[in-house]
């Protein structure tokens, strides 16, 4: 499918240009890999009906207990009443997820949207467009042939090779479209299966 | 699989094909035992002919050299050593495939496999690697990586299955949290993942946005101060908003992309691992579209669970690295068998239970399960779960939301209630598939199928409506199911955990307590929760969005299981000095009863009575508790809750899909007790009913040696059967063998285009031999695509001994013979058919195709 690598290529590049966009505009300091966070009872706060919570960022576990990050901040509370525990997180992966999903549900929304209203446009003309696509065809199928045994006697020579090359082009989008056609018409007969004769998954 | 390979090549240098006894005989026998074969009617030359065949063979290898595969076979005949009968026999069918037209061996969409054909055709194909081997050291290398390529093959699957779920997980806990606020600052965080260094702690914590600096609640971005009325009324309206983007985004992402993206996935693997083909179900569309739709769906709110589906993703991801490796690629068989593995990788990332995930795929999904699946779906399963666990999805080092990581005691007394709550879970299982099935079905035939979008719209629509003002419905259900089997610990602010501890004990998290006012009204929502997510999932599931049972199915248990849990711990704390409770509380005060863990068992038994799981389920449940501990009162739910639900009706929720949708599922678990025989079953059905059923037409049959290519093509248009059998002649009606519609069509349609002097009165041969003609057409040799060995029954045999051989050898199609001669034939659509019939259902109406 022509489609896969445009996604990809397109999906590469907004991600490209979003990690430029957020790495200069977020502090880093408030987004750490790694935390150590400690819990202590509401019961034994002063101040009433309040979770204490006391943080710290470490990088280092065994300094993750009670004594270390509690008791310098409010030595009143008991540490019998406090869970400490290290988490971490990567929060590039995260970041790198998120947008490569956004990319690829909006890819996929612009191509929806093109199959939705462009699509019928341009296949509703085949009148107009009948004719000047079989002379193309023809125009280009000729010299092809042409410059193919012009090729072989002559050996290359710069213009035959770039219209070969345009031929290639032309034939891989024929490919390209033959290949879309045929996917098309897959989904047609899976969209007939499942929402007109609810054979299916019902 | 060393071990395998090692006596395979012991057999090859016994049977060396380079040193054949081949018997020789003269051309003048050969017009004679023509002239024999034509001829023989009656039994006698039918000993005869059998002997004369056989000769063939002979001859065969003879006159059209030593192809390799046939010299091999000819050695065999010789030896008379035909040690595995019909296996050996059928081998000659797909011997290599290089040399017949491509496509040979293939499958038509919605078609039955052959089992015993491919793995045959499998066997070959390796019989002859391990002889090629022997050529050089590029053969060896060839063989090497055919040896290892079933490995190498799942521990794709698994990487990608394990990938897959990451990204998954990440995108929905992301997505859901979209709908209440957004993190400024970067936009990719979750609530949780936003105020990971903030002061406020609990992503489960009920006061909302007082706390965390960084997030910004859609109230508080519109300039309301936080916890008005306005801010109330705003975050309500985009909460709507925000599920009905996504819900219809993800309806019409399936209807536009991918139409199988829809539904859970699991009845529809279940039917492809029996043997099913569905062209498209698991291809890359439907791998990302159901991807992305989950994430979607799961972010629009609705009642559904992105778990089942992961199942389906991991398949999707099976089917893709299969086709790297022909021999998995190109064998429907072999194929299933990293489909099998990859259904264990999916429950595997689901629950981050490789065991249970084998389990699962080995109780659930799988049909043909040999061993050495076993070996590869537990690696798979193991290198998925790897993956998921060190893309670390949650940030809380599990490899799900809702693990648990309390170890307290329990007490006999109370297997009482987790036997009360698995009865429970068998009840609503129950009634659940009977009102799912019910309201599918009504979809399906009324006028409600035709608007699946604003099906979609509509029940996302209601679900958003009611469940934000419900702070248990409002949250994900994952965080639900987390919230509800946790422990109340120092770190919990919430409703649920507000007790009336003594602050004059050493340890107060350890033993139960009063509850307070809070636990009463969490109870009161709880129930309303439950209610509502009982109701609201019978419509959701089956809409066409991807959408999973577990989660839903757990949440709904588990609620029950907090509900009872909260009422024994209360009647225990309240009752202390009671005698009944004595092993329960060390004294006044120190009672230990786990709320936490009634709501596992009420999840446990709930899955249970829905799917109807019991080793795979506890096994996935104790991987999720992560010890022992806690396996008897999950074995005591779990059978309760399935021997409930079976007392009502024996069909999980999977099963009823499948006959709902009327896919050619040959169940396992069911027994067939009637007395019909064979000849009831059988195509053409006049020998046995006369001339009621005159209509039916007769069987359609090729003869071996005396039908032009115009005849066959002439009777490949008239009937649309899917194969055909061979016969030696009209009148005698002895079988040959049996050949494939597909095949048979694709072998004429390759020699017309192909070989020279094939028209259409040329005689198709089925024969070793090939009478020479000078003046005719050319002959069309088709032997090579020719099933040998079909598997025959006589028509007096029992059907259940039909059903059987369907169910254990994976038959498409046995042919029936009376006397020896030919009778009809039955499919497995034939055998649905006539199951479906003695349960007096409508066979038409409920079949496939």
């Amino acid at each position: 499918m022509s489609s896969y690598s445009f996604f990809f290529i397109s999906t590469l590049a907004v991600i490209i240009f979003l990690n430029f966009w957020s790495s200069t505009g977020v502090e880093a300091s408030s987004f750490e890999d790694t935390r150590c966070k400690c819990v202590c009872d509401k019961t034994w706060d002063s101040e009433g009906k309040k979770t204490r919570a006391v943080f710290t960022n470490t990088t280092r576990s065994e300094l993750c207990d009670c004594v270390h990050v509690v008791t310098p901040v409010a030595p009143k509370l008991p540490c019998s009443r406090c869970l400490c525990r290290t988490e971490t997180r990567n929060t590039t992966t995260i970041k790198v997820v998120v947008i490569f999903i956004i990319c690829v549900i909006s890819l996929l929304f612009v191509y929806m949207l093109f199959l939705m209203c462009l699509d019928p446009i341009i296949q509703r003309r085949p009148t107009t467009y009948h004719q000047h696509t079989n002379e193309e065809v023809n125009m280009s199928r000729q010299p092809t042939e042409e410059d193919l045994s012009g090729v072989r006697s002559e050996g290359a020579s710069t213009p035959t090779v770039t219209q070969d090359m345009s031929a290639r082009q032309r034939s891989l989008l024929n490919i390209v479209q033959k290949e879309q056609k045929k996917w098309k018409g897959t989904v047609q007969e899976q969209r007939k299966n499942i929402y007109d004769r609810h054979s299916m998954l019902n | 699989m060393m071990e395998h390979t090692e006596t395979d090549a012991l057999l090859v240098e016994f049977m060396d094909p380079r040193q054949p006894t081949y018997s020789r005989s003269t051309g003048s026998i050969r017009n004679n035992d023509r002239s024999a074969v034509a001829n023989s009617t009656d039994d006698d030359s039918l000993l005869d002919m059998t002997v004369d065949t056989k000769d063939f063979h002979h001859r065969h290898y003879d006159l059209d050299g030593h192809g390799r595969h046939f010299g091999l076979e000819g050695h065999r005949y010789d030896n008379g050593s035909e040690d595995s009968g019909s296996l050996q026999g059928s081998s000659n069918i797909m011997d290599t495939l290089d040399d017949l037209p491509p496509g040979i061996g293939q499958y038509d969409d919605f078609h039955t496999i052959d089992w015993l054909r491919d793995i045959a055709r499998d066997r070959m194909r390796h019989r002859h690697i391990v002889k090629k081997r022997q050529e050089g050291c590029w053969e060896q290398v060839k063989g090497a990586h055919d040896a290892w390529s079933g490995w190498v093959c799942v521990l794709l699957v698994g990487v990608a299955a394990g990938t897959c779920a990451g990204i998954i997980d990440i995108g929905s806990s992301w997505m859901s949290d979209l709908k209440e606020g957004v993190c400024l600052e970067a936009f990719w965080f979750n609530r949780e993942q936003c105020c990971w260094s903030g002061p406020s702690l609990n992503s489960t914590s009920m006061n909302e946005d007082s706390d965390c600096d960084q997030w910004y609640s859609w109230g508080r971005m519109m300039g309301s101060g936080a916890g008005g009325a306005g801010s109330y009324i705003i975050g309500y309206l985009f909460y709507i908003l925000w599920a009905l983007l996504f819900g219809v985004l993800a309806a019409l992402l399936v209807r536009m992309f991918a139409p199988y993206a829809c539904g859970s996935g699991i009845p529809e693997i279940k039917t492809i691992l029996s043997g099913f083909i569905i062209r498209g179900y698991l291809g890359k569309w439907t791998l990302l579209i159901k991807s992305l739709g989950m994430m979607l769906s799961v972010a629009a709110g609705l009642s559904l669970g992105k778990e089942g589906p992961f199942v389906h993703v991991a398949c999707c991801c099976g089917n893709i690295f299969s086709y790297l490796f022909p021999k998995y690629g190109r064998n429907e068989a072999k194929k299933r068998e990293v489909l099998s593995a990859a259904a264990a990788a999916g429950v595997s990332v689901a629950f981050g239970a490789p065991i249970g995930g084998v389990l699962f795929s080995l109780e659930e999904v799988s049909y043909y399960f040999p061993l050495k699946t076993l070996w590869r779906s537990f690696f798979c399963a193991l290198i998925a779960a790897f993956i998921l666990r060190s893309i670390n999805p949650f940030g809380n080092d599990h490899l799900v939301m809702f693990s648990i990581d309390y170890n307290e005691p329990w007490t006999l007394q109370e297997l009482i209630p987790f036997i009360l709550i698995g009865a429970l879970g068998g009840l609503f299982g129950k009634f659940f598939i009977k009102f799912n099935i019910m309201w599918c079905r009504y979809r399906k035939m009324s006028r409600l199928g035709n608007y699946p979008i604003f099906e979609v719209l509509g029940i996302v629509f209601i679900t958003a409506l009611l469940s934000y003002p419900n702070p248990y419905t409002r949250m994900n259900s994952s965080e639900l199911i987390r919230l509800l089997v946790s422990r109340c610990g120092p770190e919990d602010d919430t409703e649920i955990c507000d007790y009336k501890r003594s602050s004059n004990i050493t340890d107060p998290f350890k033993w139960s307590a009063l509850a307070g006012a809070g636990v009463g009204s969490a109870v009161w929502k709880l129930a309303l929760a439950l209610i509502f997510k009982m109701i609201i999932t019978i419509f959701t599931f089956g809409i066409k969005i991807p959408a999973g049972l577990f989660i839903p199915s757990m949440a709904v248990g588990s609620i029950i299981g907090r509900i009872v849990g909260i009422g024994v711990e209360q009647l225990v704390v309240n009752n202390a000095n009671s005698v009944f409770f004595s092993n329960i509380c060390e004294s006044q005060g120190k009672c230990i009863i786990t709320p936490g863990l009634y709501a596992m068992v009420g999840a446990a038994a709930a899955l249970g009575g829905v799917t109807r799981m019991t080793v795979s389920l506890v096994v996935i449940m104790f991987e999720l508790t992560g010890g022992l501990e806690y396996i008897v009162p999950m074995m005591a739910a779990a059978m309760t809750s399935k021997w409930v639900g079976d007392a009502l009706g024996r069909e999980s929720i999977y099963d009823a899909h499948i006959a709902l949708n009327g896919y050619p599922y040959l169940d396992h678990k069911e027994e067939f007790t009637h007395t019909t025989i064979a000849a009831d079953v059988m195509r053409p059905r006049y020998w046995r009913y006369g001339t009621g059923v005159r209509n039916d037409p007769p069987l359609a049959v090729i003869t071996q040696d005396s039908m032009t290519v115009e005849e066959t093509e002439s009777l490949l248009r008239n009937t649309e059967h899917n194969g055909f059998p061979v016969v030696v002649s009209r009148e005698s009606q002895y079988l040959v063998g049996f050949v494939l519609r597909r095949d048979l069509n694709l072998a004429i349609a390759n020699a017309r285009k192909t070989s020279e002097g094939v028209v259409s009165n040329s005689i198709i041969y089925f024969t070793g031999h090939v009478p020479v003609d000078p003046n005719g057409p050319a002959p069309l040799k088709l032997r090579k695509i020719l099933d040998m060995a079909p598997v025959t029954i006589t028509d007096q045999t029992p059907m259940e001994t039909v059903v059987e051989m369907f169910r254990k050898l994976g038959l498409r199609q046995t042919l029936v013979t009376h006397n020896g001669r030919l009778l009809g034939i039955i499919t497995k659509k034939d055998v649905l058919r006539h199951i479906a019939q003695l349960r007096n259902q409508d066979p038409e109406s409920i079949l496939f195709n």
